[in-house]
Order: C-alpha cells, then structure tokens, then sequence
C-alpha cells in the first residue's frame, strides 16, 4: 500500500489502468462485432481493422468516451440524479446552479388570495364575513399543515429568496394578518394601516 | 412539524455527504482485511470470478484466448493492485444493490449533508 503512494509509482499506476481499460475496449468491441457478424473470417477481420483503428489510432478520445461509458455502467450516473433532485447542485454560497436564474424572487403573498393586511373588503365579502363563510381561512385545516399555516414555512421559500430571518418574518407577518382579521371581526379600525 | 422539532441547519453540501459515503464504502474492506484477514482472500475469489464470467461473456466462447485475457486482467485487477479495485468492486456492488437513491438519502437524512431536511422529496420553490 505505500508502494502505491509514492510519486515513482504513480504514473505505472496510470499506464497499468490504461492497459487495463484497452483490454476491456478490445473486449467491448469483440462482443459487438461476433453479436452482429456470424461470419467467423470476416468477423475476425473486422475486429481487428476496429481495434487498430479505435485502441490505437484514436485512443486519446475512444479511451475517454469507453471511461465514461463504465462509469455510467457501473451507476455512478444514478447518484447525480438523486443528487439534482435533492437540490445539491444549487447552493446560494457557491452560487452554483442560478447562473441562468436571474434575480430572486420576492418572498411569496400568503395564501389568502392577495387579502393582505390593510386590504378594505367590499360590501360583497362583508357581507360573506358575516354568514361566517369566510372563517374557513383560518381554519383548523389549514393550520395542520404548520406551524404557521403552511406556507408560511421558512423551508418553503428559496434559500435565495430568504431576505431577513425567514421564521421571524413569518411569524411577524402572520400575528399582523390575525391582528388584522380579529380587528375585522370585531369591527375596529385597522390602525396598522 | 414545529419549527423547534425540525433541523434548520447544515453540515456541508450534499456532494460532500456524498463523496463522504463513498470514501467510506471503500474503507470497508480495508478495515474488514485488518480485523479478519481472510476477508481479502475471499474478495479476491470473488473478483476473479467476476472478471472470468465477464471476459466469457463478452467473448462468447471459452477457450485458451478467454484465458489469455482473463490472466492478464487478474493479474492487473487482483494481484497488482487488488485493494484499489477490491474496493472499486464493493462500491459497485452497493451502488447496485442500493442504486444510489439510499446514499444520497443517508447522507441527507442521516448524517445531515444538505439545505432540506427530510421528508420526502422537498418542497419546489414558489
């Protein structure tokens, strides 16, 4: 195992893995070449015109292509699906993966339909808030799915789109729109306005 | 699902968790071949084997040239530098056996690599 570390043996290494790699490209190509010809003279040919031609000629580019071809092989490819879905090639450090993104996006409305603190409702929602239709906003319902009713989630927003400390906002921007719903019900003024 | 429950921090980026696993799947047999020795030998039958039904397989035929080529490459893959590939051919094998979704899931959920926490897959930006 030291042997291997010192820098003398390094590029033995890297000319025994290439031998290696050509005898597997010479094995790829016999395989193809005696699955599609049956012919035993003319396969034999073809086999080797392919190996002079592919494992010595163009060896700089036949010998990358074959690499990648066993690494995608042996399902190292799958890792980086996994990876792209798991977000890690997006990191707002590195700035990795927004280069074609442009600029972040505001933090999303809530989920209410654009009725934001201080919005004035019409006589129409009025007069819905009064039948009690509207209560379902609030509900129990849509408070199971968070803390904060569900979208208000830190987690949920880009971690680009993060402007202060998204929990704090959340829960700022939350107690504003219940202290402006419970004004509305009881019928005060909103002085937040 | 409350906020205090939840883990709202980060190790490192999920391609070091990654790159973590993998250096560790090939620790493996290194340290399984330092508490039982004949560990190896067995991982080197192994890969012999491997090597063997892989060459006759590709060559459709088993004769003396199977052979030829078969030597070659076990003493290359098995003798030369048996540990490098030992270990190549186990994390292959667990690439295979788990197809990479239970790494990248470990080293998110578990070791903590990675922006989103767990749950399923994460939620998509608005």
């Amino acid at each position: 195992m030291i042997a291997y570390l010192s820098l003398l043996q390094i590029g033995g290494l890297f000319g025994d893995l290439e031998l290696v790699l050509k005898i597997v490209g010479m094995l790829f190509i016999i395989s193809f070449v005696r699955s599609h010809i049956q012919h035993p003279i003319l396969s034999v040919g073809i086999i080797i015109a392919l190996c002079a031609f592919l494992l010595f000629d163009v060896w700089k580019i036949f010998g990358g292509v074959l690499l990648l071809y066993l690494i995608a092989l042996f399902g190292f490819l799958h890792i980086f699906i996994d990876l792209s879905f798991m977000h890690a090639f997006s990191s707002p450090i590195l700035n990795i993966g927004g280069m074609f993104r442009g600029k972040p996006k505001p933090m999303p409305g809530p989920p209410h339909g654009g009725r934001m603190p201080g919005y004035e409702p019409d006589e129409y929602e009025t007069s819905e808030r009064i039948r009690g239709e509207r209560e379902r906003e609030f509900g129990p319902e849509e408070e199971q799915h968070g803390e904060y009713g569900g979208a208000y989630e830190p987690e949920h927003a880009h971690p680009t789109q993060r402007r202060m400390d998204p929990r704090e906002e959340a829960k700022q921007r939350y107690e504003q729109a219940m202290r402006h719903r419970m004004n509305q019900i009881r019928g005060k003024r909103d002085d937040r306005r | 699902m409350t906020g205090d429950k939840k883990r709202v921090f980060q190790r490192g980026n999920l391609l070091i968790g990654v790159l973590f696993i993998i250096v560790i799947l090939m620790i493996i047999p290194f340290a399984l071949k330092i508490v039982l020795p004949a560990s190896d030998l067995v991982f080197k039958i192994v890969l012999i084997f491997s090597i063997y039904s892989f060459v006759t397989q590709l060559m459709q035929s088993n004769n003396t040239l199977t052979l030829l080529i078969t030597g070659v490459l076990v003493y290359f893959m098995v003798f030369k530098y048996g540990d490098l590939f030992v270990s190549l051919w186990f994390v292959t094998t667990v690439f295979a056996i788990a197809s990479g979704t239970l790494i990248v899931t470990a080293a998110r959920d578990f070791l903590g690599f990675g922006d989103s926490p767990g749950g399923g897959m994460s939620h998509p930006p608005h």
